[in-house]
């Protein structure tokens, strides 16, 4: 029973950081050159600034019904607005 | 079972349910921001709030001045987020410790711009919670928000701790808001016996705001603001803030605005009526109204902005000036002046020539601004002409406040990133005859680095 446990805990923190490492080698093999590391771009974690997702949420929005359904479209734009809205409270004049 | 077995087989259950835990908890981590430089040579800029300078042989000098914010957004779901905003402000140089020119952010040596840096600089602008409700399908914010009126900002647009609720029914949405701006409850003094805690002296606003989508190109909107102000109560005290803000007991405000656009142009009226008492003496009756908008002309857009602030010059009956929260949390910015109202690019010095209170002390103004901006590429730029005028004359007779003419240019650098330089001037008019006879004409140049992500 003890020997089950065991290996069903060992498999379980196995199978996690295998999970882990093969993502990261499928993302940034050794064979690439480390553009994150060289020229910061295409990083693990990489987000998008507020301009590009704002671009993003347009070009998404333009896709239009062929790929959104409209309940879709509608949220997009709504996320569009509120990213429009972030970008005016941080650029916001006064105290 | 025996201990060490009953121990493995927690520790199993234990790390199942991390790793069947782990997409749940996910987050979602925004961060954005933005970081500005600003230079200035001018003869009218004193730092901080303090007002554009009206003065006989104003000295020019050349002053720096940099802004950070920083936010972070921990986003559960599209439901769930957490807003925090914080705000860095440094002069270069930094501000003298005695300078009441500074504002809160910078004076008394809070300022990294001095040798060596290393002052507490960090504010806190933002921290509430965005939630929409389950139960209601109603938008929640709760905590320390930013809010602006619908007014353009001619009343109040401020960060102030409240809760928020907005609720959309098809073309209609539903705002119904409160906010405490002030908890002024004296400290409890060795036996005093008087003193209650908090919430005693306090000033709330209530909103109650409503947008009706007319159709795709019109949106008309109605609003109710109510003032209730304790804290003037509290002013006879010793132990009580002597200060209230705002400076009356009771305010109601109603107004009507719309967003309309036809075609090529955006026009957006509004009007609003504020009756109240100042005191238990004097009744409030005050109105407003105006409008902006903006056509689009050849590569680029003219826009155009207009108001009139109710005044009154004498101090017998009702109160007939627009009221205002504070002259510090009002704003026009679709002026797009430098001088004569607080410029919309402002960072730390954020001020006009009538210290931004648009009420010029109870008189009243009116404001007339026009002017075009466009982009070529990676270059844009503006050009803008402004008047402005109190309503009513001042104690020597006068009424003109000035006249000012601006331009800017500007090239993006990278896509967050923008260069400009702006100059600015005003034709001092007759408001300030009585005060500063001889005074020069302001102005100024400005030179900016504006970076946000």
């Amino acid at each position: 029973m003890r020997r089950v446990m065991l290996v069903l805990i060992g498999s379980l923190f196995l199978a996690t950081s295998t999970g882990t490492v093969t993502t990261a080698f499928a993302q940034q093999t050794q064979a690439e050159k480390n553009e994150c590391l060289l020229a910061s771009k295409n990083c693990k974690d990489q987000v998008d600034d507020i301009y590009k997702r704002m671009q993003r949420l347009d070009k998404e929005i333009k896709k239009g019904t062929k790929v959104y359904t409209p309940q879709e479209l509608k949220r997009l734009q709504e996320k569009l607005a509120e990213t429009q809205q972030t970008l005016k409270d941080l650029e916001k004049p006064g105290h | 079972m025996s201990f060490q077995k009953k121990l493995l087989a927690f520790a199993a259950v234990s790390a199942l349910s991390a790793a069947t835990a782990v997409p749940a908890m996910a987050l979602e981590n925004e961060f954005h921001g933005m970081f500005k430089f600003m230079g200035y040579q001018t003869n009218a800029l004193q730092g901080g709030d303090a007002k554009v300078l009206a003065s006989d042989d104003a000295r020019s000098g050349f002053f720096a001045e940099q802004r950070a914010r920083i936010m972070y957004i921990a986003k559960a779901n599209d439901n769930l987020k957490l807003v925090t905003h914080f705000e860095l402000d440094t002069r270069f140089g930094g501000i003298k410790v005695t300078d009441g020119k500074g504002y809160k952010g910078t004076y008394n040596g809070n300022d990294s711009g001095n040798l060596d840096a290393d002052a507490l600089t960090l504010e806190t602008k933002n921290v509430y919670l965005d939630f929409n409700c389950p139960i209601t399908g109603a938008n929640f914010k709760v905590g320390s928000q930013p809010w602006t009126d619908a007014y353009q900002s001619l009343f109040l647009s401020a960060d102030m701790t409240g809760v928020y609720a907005t609720k959309k029914y098809d073309a209609f949405t539903g705002s119904l808001g409160w906010f405490r701006f002030d908890d002024n409850t004296p400290a409890i003094a060795a036996g005093d016996t008087t003193n209650v805690g908090a919430g005693k002296y306090t000033a709330d606003l209530i909103v109650v705001d409503g947008k009706y989508a007319l159709n795709k190109d019109i949106t008309l909107g109605a609003s109710y603001y109510n003032i209730q102000n304790d804290t003037a109560l509290t002013s006879a005290t010793t132990t009580a803030p002597t200060v209230s803000i705002p400076n009356y007991e009771l305010l109601h405000m109603i107004g009507l605005n719309a967003d309309m656009k036809f075609g090529d142009a955006v026009v957006k009226p509004f009007a609003a009526y504020q009756f109240g008492e100042k005191n238990s003496t004097t009744d409030i009756s005050a109105y407003a109204f105006g409008a902006t908008g903006k056509v689009k002309a050849g590569p680029g857009s003219v826009n155009f902005a207009a108001y009139y602030l109710s005044g009154d010059n004498n101090n017998t009956g009702d109160v007939k000036s627009f009221q205002t929260v504070t002259a510090g949390t009002t704003y026009f910015n679709a002026a797009n002046m430098w001088l004569l109202q607080r410029p919309n690019q402002a960072i730390n010095t954020s001020t006009s020539l009538v210290g931004n209170d648009n009420t010029a002390k109870g008189l009243g103004t009116t404001g007339v601004f026009a002017g075009y901006e466009g982009t070529m590429d990676k270059v844009f730029y503006n050009a803008n002409a402004g008047y402005m005028m109190t309503n009513k004359k001042n104690a020597a007779g006068d009424k003109s406040i000035g006249t000012e003419i601006n331009a800017q240019v500007g090239y993006k650098l990278y896509d967050n990133l923008s260069a400009s330089v702006a100059g600015a001037y005003v034709f001092l008019g007759n408001y300030f005859d009585a005060t500063a006879p001889d005074a020069d004409n302001p102005y100024l140049f400005n030179v900016q680095l504006s970076y946000a992500f």
